[in-house]
């Protein structure tokens, strides 16, 4: 089952994929609003994308600097070069504590690796913190977007969602009245959890900093409760020094939802230890806060080698590209079957698994509107265009279907040969007008049954051709300049 | 066999581009001929109050997201719990105040108002930069039912960029921007404030003079 029959299915819900296209695009608007509120706005732009790139350019020296930062501020630094190495840590962490409950703000890296079956085999209850993450976490769903994780669902699903598993009063759809159940219920795994997981926006490799945004405070209160907080961060998210958190955190959140920040943006530096007052008889007692930290690979530094798709690295996580996707908005996140869906998904995803995602690339019409949109400028209609050339090369191209190839093969031979091509006019153009209109939908593939080819004529250009000429030698010899003008317009028209 | 660390940096070591530095072009952006009203414009759409006041008065002209007054002198009433980081709030009858240090987090879960005292405000986007005195103040920021943070006369900065040159990141183990009450869209994209901490977020920006105060600008 591909993208096209995942598709099928979502917009097989007329009323829902309208919903959520104009939902979408609600966000895209509101960005553009923001953007327009920033008169450096495309120098911005400018800025971080020139950041991103000398940063992939000095990782080795960038994370060993903030290495050596972070753990002068006490945290403790773990590696992983795989997912498998990121699960284990984390899952060995906990267990050197005994802890079982655990809190978990939003992230994709956290979702990339598999964390949540991962701890849960192991025991430990993980709770996503995030609203729209918790929905789909009750309904054992993947998030469909990077920033909305439920914006798939409509309220009266949430609703259901919510008697079926935390027992509110069924029929409830108000949005203020769900959020509040899911507050009651969260507050207090709040407070009994053990350690918080979250991910990080941008590590400083000058302070050993990390910062992580979050509207809701999940965030916050996940870090602020527990004595043990874990932070998973992807190779990419390093930044070299703190002036160049003001770039990147003037983007973030106006690409992402249009507010000008976020409502918390929040700093660690080492353990909870608090602002630069001593320690007070209170906190003392207390056993010492931990944070450690997961720098991890899985596959970044392979993609950095890859010139064509090396700037995805950039991204930093807006979903801006998402929003504004005429595919995305159509045909919902899950039909990606992938961590990471849209159209950063759909560059970095082959890049993971070629022969499963191979057929995101073609996910895309080439519109260009994701790398206008994206705040650290990665070319990605550019990149989508560049996998469809290289997944083909490696044979796994929807269109290595073999009467596809044959047929184009068949056309390219026909068409570098005039001769060959007068010859199969006649009777190809009589063919291709008495097959039925869905020919070319099984020759071509799903994307033709919204493009109906153009009626063919029954004679062919070059019989049109002739037959004007013929006209145009029969009339009188010489017009007069404004008759010519006259009748260069006509033929035109 | 390498450990993950060494195995990781010598990947990167080996696929990373080579390095080109280049001209970093990027204006200062000025503060607006208004500051204050850009600050406001942006408190309010992201679903704060803000609000000016004169400071030898200032508890009472705060508008207090709560029936805390009940006098003429701006006592509190001293059924609801407060966290605060101003003492003469604390010490007029409030329940609690900065004195509870060491109360657990469970206690704080009933606290009404959580008052802090905020470093600067950026004028670009109406964050506050705040440092908590500790773990139980940052707590309280985010268990109370209502936040309001106070900054003095010249706390304000055009952007984040003059912002970042103000905060000594290698100095604090935490410091936040605060932005307006804790909320959520993830219901149908119906904005529903006080999603996991604070419903309300007031900023109050205390001045010597009630009009002045708007020229002092970094």
């Amino acid at each position: 089952m591909g993208h096209v029959s995942r598709a099928r299915s979502f917009v097989a819900d007329r009323e829902r994929t309208t919903w959520h296209d104009q939902a979408l695009w609600f966000v895209r608007a509101k960005r553009d609003a923001a953007a327009d509120l920033v008169p450096d706005w495309e120098a911005l732009r400018d800025e971080a994308s020139t950041i991103k790139h000398e940063a992939l350019e000095r990782l080795p020296e960038l994370w060993i600097e903030f290495e050596s930062q972070a753990t002068r501020a006490g945290a403790v630094v773990h590696w992983a070069r795989d997912a498998r190495e990121h699960n284990t840590i984390i899952a060995r962490l906990l267990a050197e504590r005994r802890i079982t409950r655990v809190v978990k703000s939003k992230s994709m890296l956290t979702e990339e690796c598999g964390l949540n079956a991962h701890l849960e085999a192991e025991g430990i209850e993980i709770i996503d913190t995030v609203l729209g993450e918790r929905i789909v976490q009750l309904r054992n769903e993947p998030p469909s977007h990077i920033v909305m994780p439920a914006i798939h669902l409509r309220r009266a699903e949430v609703g259901e969602t919510f008697a079926r598993t935390m027992g509110s009063p069924p029929g409830l759809d108000d949005p203020d009245a769900l959020t509040a159940i899911a507050r009651q219920d969260l507050r207090a795994r709040f407070l009994a959890a053990q350690a918080g997981i979250t991910g990080v926006n941008f590590a400083v490799a000058e302070t050993g900093s990390l910062v992580v945004v979050s509207n809701e405070g999940n965030v916050d209160l996940g870090t602020a409760l527990p004595r043990l907080h874990i932070a998973c961060v992807g190779l990419e998210k390093i930044v070299p020094a703190k002036r160049d958190l003001a770039v990147f955190l003037r983007l973030l959140a106006r690409s992402a939802t249009g507010q000008a920040i976020s409502a918390y943006t929040s700093h660690f530096r080492g353990p909870r230890r608090d602002g630069s007052a001593p320690p007070t008889p209170a906190t003392a007692a207390s056993p010492a806060a931990e944070l450690h930290i997961v720098i991890v690979d899985n596959g970044r530094s392979r993609l950095l080698a890859e010139p064509a798709f090396r700037e995805a690295l950039a991204c930093i996580r807006c979903g801006a590209c998402l929003n504004t996707c005429p595919v995305y908005r159509r045909s919902g996140g899950h039909s990606y079957a992938a961590v990471i869906p849209g159209p950063i998904g759909s560059v970095l995803e082959p890049a993971r698994d070629a022969a499963t995602h191979a057929e995101l690339p073609h996910a895309c019409t080439l519109c260009g509107s994701c790398s206008e949109v994206c705040p650290v400028k990665i070319p990605l209609h550019r990149q989508l265009l560049a996998w469809r050339g290289l997944l083909a090369e490696a044979g796994h191209s929807p269109h290595h279907r073999t009467r596809r190839r044959l047929a184009l093969a068949l056309a390219a031979e026909i068409l570098a040969r005039p001769r060959l091509y007068r010859l199969f006019d006649g009777p190809g153009r009589r063919l291709a007008r008495a097959l039925p209109g869905a020919w070319i939908e099984w020759l071509a593939g799903a994307w033709t049954r919204q493009r109906a080819l153009p009626a063919i004529p029954a004679r062919s250009f070059r019989a049109q051709w002739r037959e004007i000429s013929r006209e145009r030698r029969a009339r009188p010899a010489s017009p007069a300049p404004a008759e010519a003008t006259a009748t260069a317009k006509d033929t035109r028209r | 066999m390498r450990n993950a660390r060494d195995s990781v940096l010598a990947a990167l070591r080996v696929t990373r581009p080579a390095f080109a530095p280049r001209d970093r072009r990027l204006a200062m952006p000025a503060m607006p001929d208004d500051p204050i009203a850009v600050l406001r414009a942006r408190v309010e759409a992201a679903g704060g109050r803000f609000q000016q006041v004169p400071r030898s008065e200032w508890l009472a002209q705060v508008d207090w997201p709560l029936e805390l007054a009940t006098g003429a002198d701006g006592s509190l009433a001293p059924t609801l719990s407060v966290y605060s980081a101003f003492p003469e709030l604390a010490s007029r009858g409030a329940g609690r105040g900065a004195g509870c240090g060491d109360a657990p987090p469970r206690e704080l879960t009933q606290l009404d108002l959580c008052v802090l005292r905020g470093e600067f405000a950026v004028v670009e986007n109406g964050a506050v930069w705040q440092v908590p005195l500790g773990p139980f103040e940052r707590r309280a920021a985010l268990l109370a039912e209502h936040l309001v943070v106070v900054i003095e006369g010249d706390a304000l900065v055009a952007s984040l960029h003059q912002a970042y040159e103000r905060i000594d990141l290698a100095a604090i183990s935490f410091g936040w921007f605060l932005c307006g009450p804790s909320k959520t869209a993830d219901i149908e994209q119906a904005l529903v404030l006080g999603a996991h901490g604070p419903r309300s977020m007031r900023l109050v920006w205390r001045c010597d003079e009630p009009s002045a105060g708007a020229a002092q600008t970094t």
